[in-house]
């Protein structure tokens, strides 16, 4: 039998509905393989992970710092000197 | 005629195996790809429960120093600390939590990172700025803003090694919340720091990512660990609001 009188046999021979049947499941595997695929990378390439943040935070008031500590030291010694003085 | 009635059987046999085939693979793909999306079935009689690992961390507590003045002279600058009971230009006293858990407008006594998953999870900071970018000042000279890791919750009452006050290797890792990885060896990082500023190993902040536990545990207790800040202000800061993020990120550890 030549090549061309099996090609014409097959094509005979095969349902439309098969074929077609054939077709769809064909593409659902395809489908299906490529979502495993993608679902296998993206389970070993993205480790879950969770992130939060926090904050540290003040305010620079005018003044200086130095000149406080000096002037609570004044308070403090002026209070000394008042006791100690009836 | 005959061979006619032998070819269609042929051809017929081999849809049908074909058929069959794709069939077994189609069902095959369907339950591999399932299986990850299924925590429990039934199997003669024997109920398998597949639990996910869940990498979650909380923040459970921002640092806020309040409002205080600053040195303008240079060989005395200001300092203030997360682990200070008597910080410098009236910000905060840390040592207490100020107003309660629930006030955190005035507490400072640091960061609290928790790990309220079901896995063990590696813990970094990153923060928003570096010390050039947080600082306003001219010169910079004398400007630091550290951050030291401590095992067990802010109020210091969680782990045993909070309450006795050593390292893992003295308390054993179970009484920890920051475990020892075995694959990389490392806890805590910066190691070392001591409760209640004994010792504190104070390391730069900086914008790049910084592991600062390998193994951080889970479950109700011994599952937290608390990042203290240290500031010392250049004698030329304006005054005004000052802020800097700090981002923890949890990945399950290996």
């Amino acid at each position: 039998m030549k090549e061309s009188d099996i090609t014409s046999t097959l094509k005979e021979d095969i349902p439309k509905k098969t074929v077609l049947v054939l077709l769809v499941m064909a593409i659902v595997i395809v489908a299906l393989g490529i979502w495993t695929i993608l679902d296998r990378i993206g389970y070993s390439q993205i480790p879950p992970q969770s992130s939060s943040g926090g904050e540290v935070k003040l305010k620079i008031v005018p003044g200086n710092a130095v000149d406080n500590i000096e002037t609570l030291s004044n308070v403090d010694e002026a209070q000394q000197t008042l006791s100690t003085n009836p | 005629m005959g061979e006619t009635v032998k070819g269609e059987n042929s051809k017929n046999m081999i849809l049908k195996v074909f058929a069959v085939i794709v069939i077994l693979a189609v069902a095959g793909i369907f339950i591999n790809v399932m299986k990850n999306k299924i925590t429990g079935f039934v199997t003669s009689g024997i109920v398998e429960v597949n639990v996910e690992a869940i990498s979650s961390l909380n923040v459970n507590s921002d640092v806020y120093f309040g409002n205080g003045t600053i040195s303008n002279v240079p060989s005395n600058l200001t300092s203030i600390s997360t682990e200070g009971d008597d910080n410098d230009g009236a910000f905060n006293n840390c040592s207490v939590i100020n107003g309660g858990v629930d006030d955190p407008g005035r507490d400072c006594t640091g960061i609290e990172v928790e790990n309220n998953g079901n896995v063990y999870i590696n813990v970094t900071i990153t923060a928003l700025n570096g010390v050039s970018g947080f600082f306003s000042s001219q010169s910079l000279i004398g400007a630091n803003f550290t951050f030291a890791v401590l095992d067990g919750n802010r109020t210091k009452n969680e782990t045993a090694i909070q309450i006795v006050g050593y390292g893992n290797d003295v308390i054993g890792e179970n009484n920890a919340s920051c475990h020892v990885n075995g694959n990389t060896n490392q806890s805590i990082e910066p190691k070392g720091s001591y409760l209640n500023s004994s010792w504190m190993n104070w390391t730069t902040i900086s914008t790049d990512s910084y592991a600062i536990c390998s193994n951080l545990s889970f479950g109700d207790g011994n599952d937290t660990i608390t990042i203290e800040f240290n500031l010392t202000f250049p004698a030329d800061e304006p005054v005004g609001l000052k802020s800097n993020s700090f981002t923890f990120t949890g990945v399950q550890a290996e």
